[in-house]
């Protein structure tokens, strides 16, 4: 068992494999304490990457073989991603669960994965947050990920220029 | 890759700018040696364990080095060593340490040292007593075999769970001891005569004995630790020299204590420490253990040896010492020696922690008699941290090398003796920081909200989610606001960021030639209208991923119309372009420096058609002509450039993996080509499809079987 300690000093034991979904973490218990500080991940961020762990430690504890998961690679899906894919579909659906939360949650999760180096789960989240920008014009994506618009209005009309090509909705 | 790039500099975007970094962490420098220059007046309570001796450019091992070679004589490496020696000494004087170290400083080992000490030389280097000079010592460390076979070097063994070696003694039951390395006087006296008083450390007798072994000849069956009566002579005369050139303090190692030992050698330690006694009295004495927690039995029988006056424990790694100390109790009037500082790795340390277990000990142990301490000898990690200048202020704010673990402790023991309550928040705050590589290595960081601002996301971030989009997509992006613009352009200019793949596009030109129109399907009919475009001069002969196929005269150039990223491909040399139809296409999504080919097919009425591809790579094309029976090209191909989505290419199954391997390459996710073995061939015929180009990558592919 492994113990990560939470910024603000909240205590999980995990088991090794759960917690070895982090690369930083595999790394630094081959050669540290089993105690893990994570001072800047907070307990409720925290909760959720294990929980991701958890879920994908069971799943991925059988690792694929390259044909399956070229074969996978091919069969699914809705994104483009050039990353791994995830190939277990029922592991699929429950990542698209695990990510609907709010934009500020999510970021939190990017933030702490990328800092534990989570790859996948890093993945999975840019690519929700992608899902969310595609289809949508600037003033909704604005409004989605509350962004003022800080272009003057000379430097719109620039943009309007500098782009020759028009946008025509039939 | 990818963490490559996010790890380039996440804070930087995220809102924590240069300059603010910057500042920030001169700050916490500064504070530190305020801290520094406090203590001065009056000295902490404050010890290091050891410290390394390879010097903070490795300079002793250089000079080792050399030395060994023959290319320097031993009187210029003595003197390298002197001056680390003395530049250890004086830094740890500087940052105020109460409790310094001398004889840590080695050669080799601490244990062969200790054996040089002892006179406890191996038989084959015909030692004959005396003063072990430096070619005894040498031969014990590395042997001469390439001279003399037997003469082989003594054997080498992890030191405990550290990637540091020590020379194993040999010894057996006519091991004669002789006191024969006057080493630690003389370094003590080396220190005293730089003004600096010191603490001379000596491997403790029954550790020395414990990782002995029997000598070859020996009866395997043979204890080292038999020999404790006759070490202990020895032990007592460099006793009695250190107290005569007036050495207040001693410490003994003797990490083996951490070890789960049985009764009889726990009890040698209570045997030999007894017999010490009458020598150590008028000394102050530190038994010093290391790399782990001390088991209770262990615990009970050092707080009890005799002749002792302090203990030094691993609080890190052997956290639990602390409940062993509050449920046992600490011997009264004695030290102790808190090792709260990790020795085993470079990061900053805790200190709010760190105070946190001080505290917790300071209703066992008299206040006036707990000591700030390193966990373990610093001699495991690098020297200093100051002379990396490779590495990034804010990387190093989290980090600690030996030089700076010394100022820690001397940082603690400071805040130990202030006021209540100042003392954690006279720490200066570490800020928060969301750089990989910092955080990976930060173990002090005081919880921080999260307060991520979406508008603020990483510009690596935004790469990468940008990466994800269609082309439309991401330009809608460039106007949400100036950073996304900038972000956007930065993509499309870079040359060395993957253009985002870019949706599949059907052009055509209208009549009037002024206008040419994009409509991609996949965007669910949102049309795209560019104005002929000054940097497109030529023909359209195809387009693909996003690409436009141009040719002009003899040049064959790929253009994004809206990026204006512009790909040269080799020149066509071998026909007058204008006297034929010719229609490309492009094997798979490409960027300036990706790998893809380019397919050209011509045709002509009454002329055998002829198709060429060339690699961005290549310098010239790859002609497969129809007129070699070999190879067929069946083409579809029509006036109108819609066709372009049904090109057959069929060759034998001999030619096909040669010339066309780079296109067959199933590239990424959504292979733009398939290769086919049509069952009803009697001849051994591949079939390669450049699919459907108006398709969708993902739901519309579909294959066409010719």
């Amino acid at each position: 068992m492994i113990k990560l300690v939470s910024g603000d000093g909240a205590e999980f034991e995990v088991e090794e494999e759960v917690a070895f979904q982090s690369k930083i973490i595999k790394d630094i218990v081959a050669d540290a304490d089993d105690v893990i500080p994570l001072p800047t991940v907070s307990s409720k961020v925290l909760i959720q990457v294990i929980e991701y762990c958890r879920k994908h430690a069971a799943v991925n504890s059988f690792p694929l073989s390259p044909s399956s998961s070229a074969a996978a690679a091919a069969s699914s899906s809705s994104s483009i991603s050039y990353s791994k894919p995830v190939s277990d579909p029922a592991l699929r659906a429950w990542d698209n669960e695990f990510v609907k939360l709010n934009n500020s949650s999510l970021f939190d999760i990017v933030i702490a994965a990328n800092y534990l180096d989570i790859e996948e789960l890093v993945d999975l989240v840019l690519e929700t947050v992608a899902d969310r920008i595609k289809g949508k014009q600037a003033q909704e994506i604005r409004r989605q990920f509350n962004i003022e618009n800080d272009f003057t209005p000379e430097e719109e009309e620039a943009l309007r220029r500098e782009n020759s090509w028009a946008f025509q909705n039939n | 890759m990818f963490s490559g790039f996010l790890l380039m500099d996440m804070c930087s975007v995220l809102g924590f700018g240069c300059e603010f970094r910057d500042a920030s962490s001169d700050l916490y420098r500064s504070e530190i040696s305020v801290f520094v220059l406090d203590i001065d007046e009056e000295k902490m309570a404050s010890h290091i364990v050891g410290y390394p001796c390879m010097g903070p450019k490795r300079e002793l091992q250089t000079e080792l080095e050399t030395f060994w070679s023959g290319e320097s004589s031993s009187d210029r490496l003595q003197k390298v060593a002197a001056d680390l020696r003395s530049s250890v000494w004086k830094q740890m004087a500087d940052a105020g340490i109460k409790y310094i170290p001398s004889n840590t400083f080695s050669y080799f080992d601490q244990m062969l040292d200790t054996t040089a000490m002892l006179g406890a030389v191996p038989e084959r280097y015909n030692y004959t007593g005396d003063e072990i000079g430096f070619d005894i010592y040498c031969l014990m460390a590395r042997g001469n075999a390439s001279a003399v076979p037997a003469l082989k070097s003594m054997e080498k063994r992890q030191w405990f769970d550290t990637n540091k070696h020590f020379s194993v003694p040999e010894l057996g039951p006519n091991t004669n001891f002789s006191y024969s390395s006057h080493k630690a006087v003389s370094e003590y006296k080396e220190a005293k005569a730089l003004g600096i008083e010191t603490v001379p450390v000596l491997i403790g007798p029954v550790t020395y004995l414990l990782l002995s072994e029997p000598a070859k000849g020996v009866e395997k069956s043979f204890c080292p630790l038999s020999l404790l009566e006759s070490i202990l002579p020895i032990y007592k005369e460099v006793i009695v020299e250190l107290k005569a050139a007036g050495a207040s303090w001693i410490q003994f190692d003797e990490p083996t204590l951490v070890l789960d030992l049985q009764s009889d050698k726990l009890h040698a330690f209570t045997e030999a420490y007894s017999k010490l006694e009458s020598s150590l009295s008028g000394l102050n004495v530190l038994v010093e253990t290391y790399f782990a927690g001390v088991p209770a039995e262990a615990y009970k029988i050092v707080t009890a040896l005799k002749g002792v006056s302090g203990f030094g424990f691993d609080l890190v790694r052997g956290i639990g010492t602390v409940d062993l100390i509050k449920t046992e109790g600490f011997p009264a009037g004695k030290y102790l020696f808190a090792g709260v500082v990790n020795g085993r790795n470079i990061w900053a340390n805790d200190h709010t922690f760190s105070l946190s277990i001080l505290e917790k000990l300071e209703g066992a142990v008299d206040k006036d008699k707990l000591v700030v301490s390193t966990s373990c000898s610093l001699m495991h990690i690098a020297v200093d941290l100051d002379k990396e200048s490779k590495l990034d202020d804010e990387i190093k704010s989290w980090l600690a090398f030996a030089a700076q673990k010394v100022i820690e402790v001397n940082a603690l023991a400071k805040a130990l003796v202030g006021p209540k309550g100042e003392a954690s928040s006279s720490f200066p705050k570490p800020k928060f920081s969301r750089n990989l590589l910092a955080l990976l290595l930060a173990s002090s960081e005081p919880p921080s909200s999260l307060e991520i601002n979406e508008s603020e996301l990483s510009k690596d971030l935004l790469h990468f989610i940008f990466s994800k989009l269609s082309l439309i997509d991401l330009l809608i992006c460039g106007d949400v606001c100036t950073r996304w613009c900038k972000a956007v352009r930065l993509m499309c200019c870079s040359s060395d960021i993957q253009v985002p793949q870019a949706p599949p596009l059907f052009l055509w030109q209208d009549k009037s030639n002024e206008h040419t129109h994009y409509v991609s399907l996949w965007e669910d009919q949102m049309q795209i209208q560019i104005q002929k475009n000054s940097c497109i001069r030529g023909t359209i002969i195809g387009f693909a991923h996003g690409w436009l196929i141009i040719v002009a005269k003899d040049h064959v150039y790929l253009i994004d119309p809206i990026t204006h990223v512009r790909i040269d491909l080799p020149l066509i040399t071998f026909v007058d372009t204008n006297s034929w139809d010719f229609r490309g296409t492009l094997s798979s999504p490409s960027s300036p420096d990706g790998d893809f080919t380019v397919i050209i097919i011509f045709s002509s009425q009454g002329v055998d058609n002829f198709l060429i591809f060339a690699n961005t790579k290549d310098e010239q094309w790859t002609h497969i002509n129809t007129k070699n029976e070999e190879v067929m090209i069946y083409s579809m191909l029509e006036n109108n450039i819609t066709t372009m989505d049904e090109i057959h290419l069929f060759a034998p199954s001999d030619v096909l993996p040669i010339w066309f391997t780079p296109i067959l390459r199933p590239y990424r996710r959504e292979p733009t080509v398939f290769c086919i073995r049509k069952q009803d061939e009697s001849i051994d015929l591949f079939m390669v499809e450049i699919i459907h180009m108006r398709h969708k990558f993902d739901v519309g592919t579909r294959l066409v079987i010719g």
